[in-house]
């Protein structure tokens, strides 16, 4: 009986706790959920001045009008909520533009995926619909949304952003040549880089590793030489909460000049896995794994590995975001002179140091206008809006005022934006950062950042440590299918085989010619020359 | 003649509550039909009450078959099923030829099989242990706690499971550590994988599904046991002469269910569980579809792979139900 009792208080312990380790998806990881307060910005109130601001506004407001008389529009959106109707961005919106929107799918949906492909079973789509830029473009062979290229001499401000973006500008035009989203373009140019605690450096006497052998030497004295001080040798040298074994290893491969995913070199695509640099990588790592350098648990241990990590005073060093990694250093209940400084990426074998991740200013999501819509002009105009200076600054700081206040020109955001909780969630009960047809600020992350995190993507952008990226394809509807069928064999193969290799149940030596000629089996020539196709359109496209 | 036996066939199968409908008279199919039918008027409140119950089954099991018929196109969802290509059986032939389809079908029927042996058995076993416990609070209590499990979601029993066998500071590696042994990272290993799943469920279902067996169990004549006493059985042959084949058409029709389920797997348990160096026992025919393409919307490709699941199922229950008529004289149908 108490045996009873204490396990199903045990397995009630454990529910809670599961339970609390909410789950963060890379998506919203896009927008760092951002952090602590940044120097408290000075109050510069100055009524006179506001309401003058406030006239030239009204002044302003004809030349935005989208629509001569008023009208409402239906709007499929749901990124991490659906679309509240009465959020301040959007009718301040609907007072200049003369547009307001109308939330189409019930505040009751719980997963966008579904909402949206309920709406589209349904044949009735909303007027507006924000979502995958791919969807869209499926949807619109079908006859479902129309191509804003032929809208685009409403959209002045669209247009010449087009223009001065041909990446962008490629991203979003279909194979069949038209465009039917104006995307979301996020800011910025760092995403994620190289954490190590500088303090464990300090206390060990050691110097940042600029390469592979000083990396492994490095974290082989984090492990040995009981950094943490407790001593025990329970120190977890290297650490990443991205368990997806797609993903997991794509940083330290590339130290051995190996790529997880399609890359293109002098104009060829080549698919990572299947160049020889990935088992000389895979044998490097799989010695590592062996000597305890990486986290024996590191495909288990999920999402709150850094936090687990960190605040335990366990882990030496990862490679994650910017913005949350930094918060780390001013949290409260860190161990004495915790510090996760960021540090350069290490060269790899032929002596370049790179970083693979990049703020990709190409996003998934975007809005296109739907087939039905009653007045597809006015909603031209009223996208071209965002692209203003004054729509864009709407979108990404709110209404001023409420949101943020001008100081010297710039807005500067109030502090209960900032000091009140997460600033992102308050920022978005405002209605700002929806990731609508708008090119982000990154000035408005700038203000969520601390100093470390702002000090570190500094570091990466003036040293230029990003590599090249590998552009997001447009395949046709038969190339798609048939890529889908190959991949997921090849994935699958792929990220069994590396794991086996890391966890040392099969030798990469032996292995590696399998491997290879699995692959092979699977279709990997017939991706490759798939891929290969995709990507010379896309060149093409790209220089005309 | 042939109708005839029909008639009689049918008479044998429906109940004494419409024996009236199939009384043996003429050959006549008309009349008979027309019978039928005075029998419809004079029983029609009967009827009336079937109604709603056929109508559930018209627009709820039948009218969604309709769409079935993407399972042979290429479906295109805002063009809707009528408007879309036919392909035939493309969808199945890439289904059985992608590389993992013999792997996959292999695994599928593996965790069932064993689930079936180890699991099946589990709950019956403690049905019968409860019914012999004579302390009515105590065997509420053991009641109560053993069908929990079944009301926490999967989602948090799948953390439970990966946070007990954690090889840092997981309960069983740090007993096995204690005891001796060495650590174990169990969710890594292949050989493994089948056993923890199976246990999971077990531990999960095992409780709430001895419900059903602890409802049959008290529909047995309790003169049997006495009668049994009487004879001098003692608790063990009580148990086995009386209770067991008390309970036994039910156990028949469950297996038989049960069997019918082989191709499916709780995929998201799976999913929540598997590791890519497990795939090797772990993949099985759902979670490779879904990573596959459902995230991709491929709904033709998941109906053609689930119409594909279902044939085999009937096929499987037909079967079985035969065995088990063969052999037992107990079944479905």
């Amino acid at each position: 009986m108490k045996k009873r009792l204490l396990t199903l208080l045990l397995a009630l312990t454990l529910v809670v706790s599961a339970t609390a380790c909410g789950d963060k998806t890379a998506k919203q990881e896009n927008k760092p959920a951002v952090e602590e307060k940044k120097d408290k910005p000075e109050e510069a109130k100055n009524d006179e001045k506001k309401e003058e601001e406030k006239k030239e506004d009204k002044a302003e407001a004809t030349s935005t009008l989208a629509s001569e008389k008023p009208l409402e529009l239906s709007i499929f959106y749901f990124l991490h909520e659906p679309y509240k109707e009465d959020n301040a961005v959007m009718k301040k919106a609907a007072e200049l533009t003369n547009v307001s929107l109308k939330g189409y799918i019930s505040q009751s949906s719980s997963s966008n995926k579904e909402a949206f492909s309920l709406m589209a079973a349904s044949g009735q789509l909303a007027d507006i619909v924000c979502w995958d830029n791919n969807a869209i473009r499926e949807l619109a062979q079908q006859g479902a949304f129309l191509a804003l290229d032929e809208l685009m001499e409403h959209a002045p401000h669209i247009k010449a952003f087009l223009d001065a973006n041909p990446a962008i500008k490629n991203h979003v035009t279909a194979a069949d040549g038209h465009i039917y989203t104006i995307p979301y373009i996020p800011d910025g140019d760092a995403a994620q880089g190289w954490y190590i605690r500088k303090d464990w450096l300090d206390k060990l006497g050691l110097k940042e590793p600029t390469n592979a052998q000083e990396l492994h030497d490095v974290l082989l004295a984090f492990k040995e030489k009981d950094p943490n001080g407790n001593g025990k040798a329970d120190e977890v040298p290297y650490f990443n909460r991205d368990g997806s074994p797609k993903t997991v290893f794509a940083d330290f491969a590339q130290l051995w000049g190996a790529k997880e995913a399609w890359y293109a070199e002098d104009g060829k695509v080549k698919y990572g896995p299947y160049e020889p640099a990935y088992k000389e990588a895979y044998k490097n790592l799989a010695d590592w794994y062996k000597e305890g350098l990486i986290d024996q648990e590191i495909y288990t241990r999920g999402r709150t590995a850094r936090d687990v990590m960190l605040k335990e005073n366990l882990g030496g060093m990862t490679h994650d975001w910017f913005a949350s990694t930094s918060k780390y250093n001013s949290n409260e209940g860190m161990a004495e002179g915790f510090n996760f400084a960021v540090m350069l990426p290490p060269a790899d074998v032929n002596g370049k140091s790179y970083e693979r991740t990049v703020r990709s200013k190409l996003h998934w999501s975007g809005w296109g206008i739907a087939a039905s819509n009653p007045d597809p002009v006015a909603t031209m105009k009223y996208f071209d809006f965002f692209f203003t200076e004054e729509g864009r600054r709407l979108s990404n700081f709110g209404v001023e005022g409420e949101t943020y206040t001008m100081v010297d020109g710039k807005p500067v955001f109030k502090d209960e934006i900032l000091k009140n909780g997460d600033p992102v969630v308050n920022l978005r009960g405002f209605g700002c950062q929806m990731t609508i047809g708008v090119q982000q600020d990154f000035e408005y992350e700038k203000q969520l950042m601390n100093k470390d995190a702002l000090a570190g993507v500094q570091q990466y952008v003036d040293k230029n440590v990003f590599g090249p990226q590998f552009p997001t394809l447009q395949y046709t509807e038969e190339e798609n299918a048939r890529m889908t069928e190959l991949m997921t064999a090849i994935d699958t193969l792929k990220v069994e085989t590396a794991q086996k290799w890391v966890l040392g149940s099969e030798e990469v030596e032996s292995g590696y010619e399998g491997f290879k000629s699995a692959m092979e089996k699977f279709g990997i020539e017939e991706a490759i020359k798939i891929q290969q196709e995709a990507y010379d359109r896309y060149m093409k496209n790209l220089s005309k | 003649m042939k109708q005839n036996v029909k008639q009689k066939k049918q008479n044998y199968s429906v109940g004494n509550s419409t024996a009236v409908l199939t009384k043996p008279q003429k050959t006549d199919l008309v009349l008979w039909l027309s019978k039928g039918f005075k029998n419809v008027i004079k029983h029609w409140q009967l009827f009336a009450i079937m109604i709603p119950a056929i109508l559930f089954y018209i627009f709820f099991m039948y009218r969604p078959m309709w769409g079935l018929q993407i399972a042979f196109k290429n479906f295109k969802i805002f063009a809707g099923i009528d408007k879309s290509p036919w392909v035939g059986f493309d969808h199945f032939v890439k289904f059985v030829e992608s590389p993992y389809f013999w792997r996959n079908l292999k695994n599928t029927l593996l965790i069932n099989f064993y689930g079936l042996i180890f699991g099946f058995p589990i709950p019956i076993l403690l049905a019968l242990m409860l019914n012999e416990v004579k302390h009515v609070r105590y065997k509420k209590l053991i009641q109560t706690l053993t069908y929990l499990p079944h009301f926490i979601s999967i989602v948090v029993i799948a953390g439970i499971v990966v946070n007990f066998l954690s090889p840092s500071n997981g309960l069983i590696n740090i007993m096995i550590e204690k005891l001796g042994g060495q650590k174990i990272n169990f969710l890594v290993k292949p050989e493994y994988f089948r056993t923890i799943f199976i246990s999971m469920n077990i531990w999960k279902e095992a409780g709430f599904n001895a419900i059903v067996y602890l409802a049959a169990l008290s529909g047995i004549d309790p003169n049997l046991y006495e009668a049994a006493y009487v004879d001098g059985a003692n608790k063990f042959k009580r148990i086995l002469h009386v209770t067991i084949p008390g309970i036994m058409p039910t156990i028949i029709v469950l297996l038989v269910l049960k069997i019918g389920s082989m191709l499916s797997v709780g995929y998201e348990a799976i999913i929540l569980l598997y590791q890519p160096a497990t795939f090797e026992t772990a993949d099985v025919i759902s979670t490779y579809v879904y990573r596959m393409g459902l995230e991709n919307s491929r709904y033709d490709y998941a109906a053609a792979v689930g119409l594909f699941n279902a044939i085999v199922s009937v096929i499987l229950v037909i079967f079985a139900n035969k065995v088990s008529k063969k052999f037992s004289g107990t079944s479905l149908w």
